[in-house]
């Protein structure tokens, strides 16, 4: 359970380009360099976009995810789409503490 | 002494360069930026300060600035390959970076800073198509529009102020790129809507000058917006360098396929 660590492999997926390569030919030991649960590792060899989404990925790393991946775009946002409201991405914390679910995640 | 001879805001999306759009919008989008660097050439700057945002290119959740300050002899970009911009170091101006690192400290504002920036389409795609040339100087001047805690609106408008300070003591002719929003939410479920209430609103604002009204704009107002809404920051921060000035806007349009309200205005 760590989103940190969901992320950090998805930033290096948009700075380095031999990651990429391996994302795509060799995934699995890719994903084995990283601290993931059993969720998130099947979330990102899956190109499970709404799950990534669900789990508070930021949405800028998910479209860099999407590109390492070779989602194409209409279909990230196909997939997006029926999750509308569910994750508010809010600036400054509320002056009404909200739960820390209805936040998301580390953009809440 | 130095002059702030030109000051340019507008959007930035990258599917300005890259991705279609309906013919009468891109080219009201392109005749927008035309428009402006015909502006930009004749006011003859000796220099740029460009202000942009990060994406998760220079700093990640592992150490994110509120603000940075490029004080590198030269910069790197656009990162991105597929946005049809030539790749290229980019000049810096050490001297006017420092200039105004050193007066944001005084004045109680702590950017951090940068020997060598990567850029983005965030500052390449403006000066792509405002400065083709690539022949001037740029200090970037990246805000955190991106991950939470962002510097406050009020925080922006006050290292404008700063910025024109350090400005006014630097021996040049001094033009000010302010690039990002309007309404989008890149890569979010939102990622079609564009609340083009909100922009027409907010270029309302712009065109009366009035940047304290615009720093006053609440963060929830943003949220609803789209989170790419958030990039207004820049827009604040040179309204905070050119209190005096009217805004004129060149050209808005709300592209759907580019996913954002996308502007562009100047300030005179």
């Amino acid at each position: 359970m760590s989103l940190y660590e969901v992320q950090r492999l998805i930033h290096r997926l948009n700075i380095d380009p031999a990651a990429v390569e391996r994302f795509r030919t060799a995934p699995a030991a890719l994903l084995q360099e990283y601290a993931l649960d059993d969720a998130e590792r099947a979330a990102l060899l899956a190109g499970d976009v709404p799950a990534l989404w669900r789990m508070g990925v930021h949405p800028l790393l998910l479209l860099h995810y999407a590109r390492a991946r070779r989602i194409p775009m209409p279909e990230v946002y196909r997939q997006l789409r029926p999750l509308a409201g569910e994750r508010r991405l809010v600036s400054a914390r509320a002056a009404t503490p909200q739960p820390a679910a209805a936040r998301g995640g580390q953009d809440g | 002494m130095g002059e702030i001879v030109a000051a340019i805001l507008c959007s930035h999306a990258p599917g300005i360069a890259a991705y279609p759009a309906p013919a009468a919008q891109r080219e009201a989008v392109y005749r927008g930026f035309a428009e402006a660097r015909a502006l930009l050439a004749a006011a003859r700057p000796d220099a740029l300060v460009a202000v942009s945002c990060e994406h998760f290119v220079n700093f990640f959740v592992d150490n994110f600035p509120a603000f940075c300050v490029g004080i590198g002899a030269r910069h790197w970009g656009p990162v991105e390959d597929h946005l049809g911009i030539p790749q290229a170091d980019v000049p810096g101006l050490p001297e006017l970076g420092r200039a105004i690192l050193e007066t944001a400290f005084e004045g109680g504002v702590e950017p951090a800073f940068a020997e060598h920036l990567l850029l983005d389409h965030a500052t390449s795609l403006p000066l792509h198509l405002l400065r083709p040339e690539n022949d001037l100087p740029v200090v970037p001047l990246l805000q955190n529009c991106l991950v939470p805690p962002l510097p406050r609106l009020p925080r922006c408008y006050r290292l404008g102020q700063l910025m024109r300070q350090a400005i006014a003591a630097w021996p040049g002719r001094v033009a000010l790129i302010g690039t990002g929003g309007l309404s989008h939410s890149p890569g979010a479920p939102e990622g079609g809507y564009i609340d083009t209430a909100f922009d027409h609103e907010f270029l309302r604002l712009v065109e009366r000058g009035d940047g304290e009204a615009i720093a006053a704009i609440p963060d929830e107002r943003l949220d609803r917006a789209g989170f790419g809404t958030w990039e207004i920051r820049q827009w604040v921060t040179v309204l905070g360098a050119l209190p005096e000035r009217k805004g004129r806007v060149l050209v808005y349009e709300p592209v759907e396929s580019w996913l954002t309200g996308c502007a562009v205005a100047v300030l005179e």
